[in-house]
């Protein structure tokens, strides 16, 4: 699933680290890997892994390639926070309609 | 540029009620069987503890004892507002703050608007919640859910009055 291959690509911290970089502006390899603690190819795969999650997108400039943020991986972990928050809250209303079933108040019920 | 996630429910009970489950008893409700930290390594979540207060931490037992740190409370004024910083045992730098505020709309109605901003520093956390997320337990759970209160599930319910 989409959202999955998000989150394996943001779970790598060197990754979470360029991608982060990248929402201040549009950079190239160059740009980013002398922000990094790791090498220019190292970068370059980072960011592969990042444009095939649909995190960043590469434009050529020139004789450069500029890589900037995507949308379309961010919509998809979104989406799937958006529906764990969901799960979290319904078990939050369960257990206040749970109460109000059992006629129980909270600890400190007035 | 990226916009917080905002979700809302709006519960049968009165404002006070609403903050002290969602945040005091935090360990009675949250579905630790789906989303714990404990599964993610390779343990049985046994409870979910909260200090409330400011500077207060929310941690997660493990049956063996083992504690997980998920956050720390950043903002705590009942029964109206809480704020906390929520990375669930992982580097605070993958934290997301997360901010929930309770409305009385009647005596027994409060809606409660749950924001988290900076979503997308989330990597690790979500992937954490991935795990231990049983295909088909959004609609069981929706289900139950329905039953229980008689109800709609959450998103439908926002903007009721």
């Amino acid at each position: 699933m989409a959202y999955a291959q998000v989150l394996t690509a943001l779970a790598d911290p060197t990754r979470r680290h360029i991608f982060e970089a990248l929402r201040d502006r549009p950079m190239t390899v160059g740009e980013l890997a002398r922000g990094q603690p790791v090498s220019r190819p190292a970068v370059s795969q980072h960011l592969r892994v990042l444009e095939s999650a649909k995190l960043v997108s590469v434009e050529p400039r020139g004789n450069r390639r500029l890589y900037r943020i995507e949308r379309t991986g961010l919509d998809e972990l979104r989406g799937y926070l958006d529906r764990f928050w969901s799960d979290v809250l319904s078990a939050y209303g369960a257990e206040i309609a749970r109460r109000k079933k059992t006629g129980k108040r909270g600890a400190s019920g007035r | 540029m990226i916009e917080p996630l905002v979700k809302t429910i709006e519960v049968p009970c009165d404002q006070a009620e609403a903050f002290e489950v969602f945040v005091d008893q935090m360990g009675t409700w949250w579905p630790l069987a789906r989303f714990s930290a404990s599964v993610k390594f390779g343990m049985s979540p046994q409870g979910l503890r909260v200090q409330p207060r400011v500077g207060g931490t929310i941690v997660e037992t493990s049956t063996d004892g083992t504690e997980h740190l998920w956050g720390t409370i950043l903002e705590y004024d009942p029964h109206d507002y809480v704020r906390m910083d929520l990375h669930i045992g992982l580097p605070p730098q993958t934290a997301s703050r997360v901010e929930v505020r309770f409305v009385a709309l009647e005596a027994e109605r409060t809606r409660v608007v749950l924001t988290q901003s900076e979503w997308e520093r989330f990597g690790r956390f979500a992937e954490m919640m991935l795990q231990g997320y049983p295909r088909g337990w959004v609609v069981i759970f929706e289900q139950a859910y329905r039953m229980a209160c008689g109800g709609r599930a959450p998103e439908d319910r926002a903007g009721e009055g």
